[in-house]
């Protein structure tokens, strides 16, 4: 058999015209229900940020107006309120996971004209992730330095064991922002060949694993602290441990092992198999000599 | 602006006339039939979402290999996928229940299994271009789909063919 024999196989193999209705419309379907799913799942995400957000700017209000530490009758409302938020918003992004995990990964609303230009926009839509997190990151380092002054202020008129978790959390902020500073920095692209975008997309994806994978030790100074604040403080205030500051106490490890275990889970199976692709990638092209890709 | 049905009507042309090229990608870059029907439906989301971008300023058969080649090479395999959320797996029929009925159906279907191990043992962008060249396109139209130069394309299909060979030497062919 020679070359176009076998040409002539692989173009036969699905003739043009054949009757497939009924999987075309089956497919068609699906991706109506992806396209859906997304939009959803956005939505979700959304609404659970704003809460949060409401959240947040809702406690440090009160927080800084109130002079002097809560009394118990005043706290439960309040406590009650923001338990029902934090479900709220585990649950929509919760509910904003599953959808995407349930549909495709967002591909974009248009397909760039080759491989480089795709790898581009991948690219920018991975960084746009990213920086939207560390917005999020940004938001909470703020409001957890805000809290820390506040309770700084209250804990040199009321307990000297604040001071602990105050400096923890000082630890905690400082050692992240060291450890963001000691990373290579982002750089912008300016080289726009297929080799250029493929170095800084490796760059930068080692960067976010290194920072994911080494999540836990700022993360530990954090959970301690907010434990010593909230349960610890709460029961040196009322002179005994109750079910409350245990259960507490579980939910605030309990969350800090979450965390955890989802930005390693995001290292391991969401970034790292990006690294590894992007490597092959770079080894195949410089290969292949990349200088005869044609920038898009 | 195309209205929404408009693009449905054109998106189930393209599917009719196009499907071929979607199922050989599929087949070009899952191993298991689950793989192939994932990326198959991944490639039918891109394709959808490309519609209104194109201007119809090369050939459909163009842009569609575009689209899905990008989409094969960005894709992985969904091993974290929850269970029962895969592609249905009759999207993408059997690689040879499509097939016109031939005389020798089985040395066919043993030649095209070959073929698919062949080139699924390609890196991928060599696999791009190998399938390019087997569908009949011109080293300038597989340049306008890879981004790569025709010299490249050349060069890059020249050091695939005799990989291709050496893996259907048994079969006979004078790649």
């Amino acid at each position: 058999m020679n070359f176009e024999d076998l040409q002539k196989t692989w173009r036969d193999q699905f003739p043009v015209g054949g009757e497939h209705a009924a999987a075309n419309e089956k497919l068609f379907h699906r991706v109506r229900m992806t396209e859906r799913r997304f939009w959803a799942a956005v939505l979700l995400r959304g609404a659970a940020d704003a809460l949060g957000l409401a959240a947040l700017a809702w406690i440090a209000l009160v927080s800084a107006q109130h002079g002097q530490p809560f009394p118990q009758a005043e706290i439960r409302p309040h406590r009650e309120i923001l338990i029902l938020i934090s479900a709220l918003c585990i649950g929509l992004y919760g509910a904003a996971l599953k959808l995407n995990a349930l549909g495709s990964p967002p591909v974009g609303r248009d397909d760039p004209p080759t491989l480089a230009g795709r790898l581009c926009r991948d690219g920018s839509r991975f960084y746009a992730l990213i920086l939207w997190r560390d917005l999020r990151e940004t938001v909470g380092g703020v409001f957890v330095l805000f809290m820390a002054a506040v309770q700084a202020c209250h804990a040199i008129r009321y307990a000297a064991l604040d001071w602990l978790a105050v400096g923890l959390l000082a630890v905690a902020v400082t050692g992240f922002a060291g450890f963001r500073f000691t990373l290579p920095r982002y750089r912008p692209l300016v080289n726009d060949t297929l080799a250029g975008m493929l170095a800084w997309s490796i760059e930068h994806t080692r960067r976010q694993v290194t920072m994911l994978e080494n999540i836990l030790w700022y993360l530990i100074p954090v959970i301690v602290a907010v434990i010593l604040l909230v349960p610890i403080h709460g029961a040196i205030a009322r002179g005994a441990i109750h079910r409350v500051e245990i259960g507490a106490t579980l939910v605030f490890v309990g969350a800090g092992l979450g965390a955890w275990r989802l930005n390693r889970w995001t290292a391991r199976h969401r970034l790292r198999p990006r690294l590894e692709a992007l490597e092959r990638l770079q080894a195949e092209i410089s290969r292949s000599g990349a200088s005869n890709i044609q920038s898009t | 602006m195309q209205s929404r049905s408009s693009l449905e009507i054109k998106y189930a042309d393209w599917l009719r006339e196009h499907r071929g090229i979607l199922l050989k990608i599929a087949a070009s870059f899952g191993r298991e039939r689950e793989e192939q029907a994932d990326l198959f439906q991944e490639m039918s989301i891109a394709l959808w979402r490309s519609l209104p971008a194109f201007k119809a300023q090369s050939k459909t058969s163009t842009w569609i290999y575009r689209v899905c080649l990008n989409t094969a090479l960005a894709w992985r395999r969904a091993e974290t996928k929850p269970r029962g959320h895969h592609a249905p797996l009759e999207l993408i029929p059997e690689l040879s229940s499509d097939a016109p009925p031939p005389g020798n159906a089985h040395e066919r279907d043993e030649i095209l299994q070959r073929l698919y191990a062949a080139v699924r043992a390609l890196p991928p962008s060599e696999r791009s271009l190998v399938i390019l060249l087997l569908d009949g396109l011109s080293y300038r139209e597989m340049g306008e789909i890879s981004g790569l130069t025709e010299n490249h394309v050349g060069v890059a299909l020249t050091r695939a063919r005799k990989k291709l060979a050496e893996a259907m030497k048994e079969v006979g062919n004078e790649l």
